[in-house]
C-alpha cells in the first residue's frame, strides 16, 4: 500500500468524518459539526452521497459472502459446554487481582468529569508547588516599615560588637524603625512609637537599658 | 429498533454472564458473532479452512478469556481484535502473507424475487464489486469492511489496528479513492438501484 500520510491540502476536515457520518457513528458534536459543513458545501454533500453509495454497495457485497459450515458452530459450543461441566480454571472463570484492579483502574476513567477534575487537580497543585516555593521576604534585613504617629526620635550609638539581630530585637522592642545615619560619630537617628513625654522616656529607659547593643541613647532633639 | 449502545450494553452482559461461566449467554455471543468473524477472518486469510479454525479459536478464546474484557472498547472491537490477532498468526503459521484475495468465494444465489433482467444486473455489479475490491491492498480491503460493513467508529478502528485514529482517516480517504477508481474503470458507474 503507497499512500501518502496526509490527507490533500484542499481536502475539508469534516470530510474525513463523512464516512462515519454515512454509518452514524461519530459523536454527536463531531455529527452536529459535520451536518452544519454540510448544509453550506455543496462538494461535501456529492462525497457524501458517493460513500452512502459506497457503503450500500460494501454491505450487499460482504452481506453475500459465505457464512461458516454448521459443524463449527457445534464444535465451538461443545467444547464450551465441556469446558462449562469440567469446570473452567479460576483464572479463566475469575478475574484475577490485576484485572480487577485495571477494571476498577479503568472505572475511575469513565465519567466525563474525570478529565476536568485531573486538570484541576494537576492545576492547583502546580499553585500550591509555586506559591511554597516562590522567594519569601527576607525576614532578616532591616526594612523600612510604617510604625504610626505620634512618634519620638532618639539618637543612638550601638556597640561596635552588636549584631543585627541584637539590633533587631531592640528596634523590635520599643517598636522603632532607623530613619537617618550613621552620622559622621557612628550615630543613628530612630524612630520609635509614641509621641507623648512618658512614652519617650520610658522608650528611652529601654534603650539604656541594653548596655550590651547601645553605647549611647538620647532623645533627638533637632 | 436497538440503538447502538443499548447493543452494546446487551453484548456487555452476555459477556459478562459468559465470564461467570454462563453457557447460555456465551451461546448468544457466538450466534451474534459467528457469522461477522468468520467472514472477517476470510477477508485476512482467504480461505475457507483456515478462516473457519481462525473462527473457532477466537470464539474459545472469547470463552475462556470473557473476564478480560475491560470495556474500554466496544465488544466487537474486543472480538475482531482477537480474531485479528489470530488470523495474522495463522498466516504466519502457514506462511503466508496477509495477502490479495481471490473473492471468488461469493455467494451467487439469486433472490426469488429477482427477474432475470434484475439477475443478471446483480451479477455484473458483484463481479465490478469483487474485482475492485480485490484490486486494493489488503489493508484498504480491511479498512473499508470495518467502516462500511462492521460500522465501528474511527476511534475503534485505530485501537483494532493499532495506529492513530488520524491514520485510519487518511486510510479510508484513499481506500475509498482507489475502490472508486476501480469500480469506474470496471464500468460500474452507476448506483445499484
Amino acid at each position: 500500500m503507497n499512500e501518502p500520510e496526509t490527507l490533500p491540502a484542499d481536502i475539508h476536515p469534516e470530510a474525513t468524518l463523512l464516512p462515519w457520518y454515512a454509518t452514524g457513528t461519530l459523536q454527536e458534536q463531531e455529527q452536529r459539526q459535520v451536518a452544519r459543513h454540510l448544509e453550506i458545501c455543496e462538494t461535501c454533500r456529492r462525497e457524501l452521497e458517493e460513500l452512502t453509495h459506497m457503503k450500500n454497495q460494501l454491505a450487499a457485497w460482504y452481506g453475500s459472502q459465505p457464512e461458516s459450515s454448521p459443524r463449527l458452530a457445534q464444535s465451538v459450543l461443545a467444547r464450551a459446554a465441556d469446558e462449562a461441566s469440567a469446570g473452567r480454571p479460576t483464572d479463566t472463570i475469575r478475574e484475577s487481582r490485576l484485572q480487577r484492579f485495571d477494571r476498577w483502574i479503568g472505572g475511575l476513567f469513565v465519567p466525563r468529569w474525570v478529565p476536568t477534575l485531573a486538570v484541576t487537580m494537576i492545576v492547583g497543585q502546580l499553585a500550591l508547588l509555586l506559591w511554597l516555593t516562590a522567594p519569601t521576604p527576607p525576614s532578616e534585613e532591616i526594612s523600612t516599615r510604617s510604625i504610626g504617629s505620634p512618634t519620638s526620635t532618639f539618637v543612638v550609638m550601638f556597640e561596635e560588637q552588636a549584631s543585627e539581630s541584637q539590633i533587631r530585637d531592640v528596634l523590635r522592642a520599643i517598636r522603632g524603625r532607623i530613619v537617618d545615619g550613621p552620622t559622621s560619630d557612628d550615630a543613628y537617628v530612630i524612630e520609635a512609637a509614641g509621641g507623648s513625654p512618658s512614652l519617650a522616656a520610658r522608650t528611652l529607659k529601654l534603650l539604656r537599658a541594653r548596655s550590651d547593643v547601645i553605647v549611647k541613647a538620647e532623645i533627638y532633639t533637632p | 429498533m436497538e440503538t447502538t449502545h443499548g447493543r452494546e450494553d446487551s453484548e456487555a452482559r452476555l459477556l459478562t454472564a459468559a465470564a461467570s461461566g454462563e453457557l447460555t449467554a456465551f451461546e448468544s455471543l457466538y450466534r451474534l458473532y459467528e457469522t461477522r468473524v468468520y467472514r472477517y477472518v476470510l477477508t485476512l486469510v482467504d480461505d475457507q479452512t483456515t478462516a473457519e479454525d481462525v473462527t473457532g479459536e477466537t470464539m474459545i478464546a472469547v470463552w475462556r478469556g470473557a473476564g478480560g474484557y475491560t470495556r474500554r472498547s466496544r465488544v466487537s472491537t474486543w472480538i475482531f481484535g482477537i480474531a485479528r490477532h489470530k488470523a495474522l498468526d495463522a498466516l504466519r503459521r502457514l506462511g503466508r502473507r496477509h495477502r490479495d484475495v481471490d473473492l471468488e468465494t461469493a455467494a451467487d444465489i439469486p433472490s426469488p424475487h429477482e427477474t432475470p433482467l434484475d439477475d443478471v444486473h446483480r451479477k455484473q455489479v458483484e463481479r465490478a464489486m469483487q474485482s475492485a475490491l480485490a484490486a486494493l491492498s489488503p489493508d484498504h480491503r480491511e479498512v473499508l469492511r470495518l467502516v462500511f460493513y462492521e460500522e465501528l467508529p474511527y476511534d475503534e478502528i485505530g485501537s483494532l489496528l493499532s495506529i492513530p485514529a488520524n491514520t485510519v482517516k487518511t486510510r479510508v480517504f484513499y481506500a475509498k479513492q482507489q475502490l472508486k477508481r476501480h469500480l469506474e474503470r470496471l464500468g460500474q458507474k452507476e448506483p445499484i438501484s
